[in-house]
C-alpha cells in the first residue's frame, strides 16, 4: 500500500480542524484502515488527548520532527499519516512542505497526499481557498465545510461559497453536519473517540455511563458524516486497500490452516 | 426475555382534545392493577398531568436537550416501571424527531420495554396524516389511534377513511364523551378518579357519577384488552405461543 498523508488544516482558528481530524481517524478505524496521527499543536496536543496511543505531538518547524513524519512514511508499518495542523498554520505548513519538496514528491506519485481544508462561518475562510489554491494543483484537495458547531452566524451563503469553490476545479467538498451542542460537549469532556462515546465506553475501554440521548445524537451525526466521507476518492482508495489487505490476510490464514 | 413494562405515549397533533384526561385515567388504571408508573408532563403549564400526580410526575421541556436526556435516559435507566408520557401538542413533532434520531425504540427494546403510542385523532385528514407520519417512523412500537366521542369520528367520511388506512392501527381505543358537569368535575385540581368514591366526591350528582363510572368502565375495559393483546403478541414473538 502506497503511503498516504492527510493534512487537516485552516488558517482561520476555531473552525474545527481537530474535530475533523478526530472524525477522520474514527472513520478510518471503523473501516480497519490503520492510521497514525501527528498533532502539531505543540506542546498541548488536543488531538493527542483523544488518540493518545497513535498520536505524536510534533513541532513542524523542527527538522527532527519533520523527519519523524516524512522520513518514516515508507518504513512505518502504518501507511496512513494524518497531520493536524495547528490553528492558523495552513499556508505556512503548505509553504514548508512545498519548500522541502513534499508536495512535489506527492505530485510525482511517491505517496498520496490529501489536503482537508476546514472552513468555518467567516468569509475569511473562503478567502483562504484562493490562497491555498497555489499549492493544491495535482493533490487531492477537499474543502470541509464545518457545521458541527453551527452556533455562529454564517457570513457566507451557498451562492458565495460556490463562487469561490468554482475557481478551484479539482476541489471536492464535504459537509460536516451539525451535532447537538450538549452531545459535542459531552464527548469533549469525556475525552473519548466518537465511536467509544456511541458504544458507551470510557477512554480506558471500560463501560461508561453516557447519556443514551446524547449517544443517539452522535450516532446519527456519525452516520451522516460517513456518507459524506464515503464519497471521497481518497477515502475510497484507502478503504479498498484495507479490504484487499484483509482478504489477502484471510486467504493466507486459510492456506496456512490447510497446510 | 418477555417484556412487561410499558412506555405509553399519549399524544395528538392538536391541543385540548383529551390527552391529559386519557393519561390521568391510564395512570389510575395502572395503579388499580398494582403497577407502579412514572409520569412525564411535557407541557409544564397549569392543568398539566403533573398537577394531578405530583409525586410521580416530572415536568420536562422536550425542546431542550437537557429535557430530552431527563425523559429518555430516565426511562431507559429504570426499565422496570411503566411510564406515561403526556405529550404536549406543541412538542409533538419535536418529540418524535428526537425519538427517531436517537433510536429510542431500539434502546427501549434492548431494555425490555414495550412502547405504545396512543394517538388521539381529530376528525380531519390533517390529523390522520400527522398520525401517519409518526406511524411510519415506528417499527417496533404499537400504534393505537384513539377516537374521541367528544371530537367526533371522521371515519364516516370516505376521504378520511381512505387516509385512515395509513395509520395501520395495532388496536383502536375510544375515548367516551363526558357531559359538561362531569367534565367540570374532572378538571377540578382536587379531583382524582381513584378517589371518586371517597367522601370528597360523595355529593356529586347521580347523573355525573353515572357518567364517570361508565367512562371509567369503558376505558378500563379497553386498557385491559390492549394489555392482553400486547401480552399475547409478546408471547408469540418469543415463541411461547
Amino acid at each position: 500500500m502506497k503511503p498516504t498523508v492527510i493534512i487537516v488544516g485552516a488558517d482561520k482558528g476555531g473552525v474545527g480542524k481537530t474535530t475533523v481530524s478526530r472524525a477522520l481517524l474514527d472513520f478510518l478505524a471503523r473501516r480497519n484502515v490503520l492510521a497514525r496521527a501527528f498533532d502539531t499543536e505543540n506542546p498541548r496536543g488536543t488531538l493527542h488527548r483523544f488518540y493518545p496511543r497513535n498520536t505524536q505531538i510534533i513541532d513542524l518547524a523542527s527538522v527532527s520532527d519533520q523527519m519523524k513524519l516524512l522520513d518514516t512514511l515508507e518504513t512505518d508499518s502504518v501507511k496512513v499519516s494524518l497531520v493536524d495542523l495547528k490553528a492558523g498554520n495552513l499556508s505556512a505548513g503548505l509553504d514548508l512542505f512545498d519548500r522541502i519538496g513534499v508536495l512535489e514528491a506527492a505530485r510525482n506519485g511517491d505517496f498520496n497526499l490529501a489536503l482537508v481544508h476546514v472552513i468555518g462561518p467567516a468569509i475569511a475562510s473562503l478567502d483562504e481557498m484562493n490562497e491555498v489554491a497555489a499549492y493544491t494543483q495535482g493533490l487531492d484537495y477537499v474543502v470541509a465545510r464545518n457545521f458541527i458547531n453551527e452556533t455562529n452566524f454564517f457570513e457566507w451563503d451557498e451562492k458565495t461559497f460556490k463562487k469561490y469553490f468554482a475557481e478551484i476545479p479539482e476541489a471536492r467538498e464535504i459537509d460536516v453536519p451539525k451535532l447537538n451542542e450538549m452531545a459535542y460537549e459531552q464527548v469533549d469532556l469525556a475525552g473519548v473517540t466518537f465511536s467509544d462515546f456511541i458504544a458507551n465506553r470510557s477512554a480506558r475501554g471500560e463501560d461508561a455511563n453516557f447519556s443514551f440521548v446524547l449517544r443517539g445524537y452522535v450516532r446519527k451525526w456519525q452516520a451522516d458524516l460517513d456518507k459524506e466521507l464515503e464519497g471521497l476518492s481518497m477515502i475510497q482508495a484507502l478503504t479498498s486497500a484495507a479490504r484487499a489487505y484483509e482478504l489477502a490476510a484471510d486467504a493466507n490464514q486459510k492456506e496456512d490452516a490447510a497446510a | 426475555m418477555i417484556t412487561s413494562a410499558n412506555v405509553n405515549i399519549i399524544c395528538s397533533n392538536g391541543a385540548g382534545n383529551g390527552k391529559t384526561l386519557l393519561a390521568r385515567v391510564f395512570v389510575d388504571y395502572l395503579a388499580l392493577i398494582g403497577r407502579t408508573s412514572r409520569v412525564f408532563d411535557t407541557d409544564g403549564g397549569h392543568g398539566g398531568i403533573a398537577d394531578y400526580f405530583g409525586a410521580i410526575s416530572r415536568v420536562v421541556d422536550i425542546s431542550r436537550t437537557a429535557g430530552q436526556v431527563e425523559l429518555f435516559d430516565s426511562i431507559l435507566g429504570a426499565p422496570h416501571h411503566d411510564y406515561i408520557v403526556d405529550l404536549s401538542a406543541k412538542q409533538f413533532s419535536r418529540f418524535f424527531d428526537v425519538f427517531t434520531e436517537i433510536g429510542f425504540e431500539q434502546g427501549a427494546h434492548e431494555a425490555g420495554l414495550r412502547v405504545a403510542v396512543y394517538y388521539i385523532l381529530q376528525p380531519t385528514i390533517g390529523s390522520v396524516l400527522s398520525g401517519a407520519g409518526v406511524r411510519d417512523g415506528l417499527y417496533r412500537s404499537r400504534f393505537i389511534p384513539v377516537h374521541s366521542e367528544f371530537l367526533g369520528d371522521g371515519r364516516a367520511d370516505p376521504a378520511f377513511s381512505a387516509n385512515y388506512q395509513l395509520l395501520r392501527p395495532d388496536r383502536e381505543l375510544t375515548l367516551p364523551a363526558l357531559g359538561p358537569e362531569a367534565s367540570t368535575l374532572v378538571n377540578r385540581p382536587d379531583f382524582s378518579f381513584q378517589n371518586l368514591f371517597t367522601d370528597t366526591f360523595m355529593q356529586v350528582d347521580p347523573k355525573s357519577r353515572g357518567q364517570l363510572c361508565d367512562f371509567l368502565e369503558a376505558l378500563h375495559k379497553q386498557f385491559q384488552s390492549v394489555q392482553l393483546t400486547n401480552d399475547l403478541a409478546d408471547l408469540k414473538l418469543h415463541g411461547v405461543l
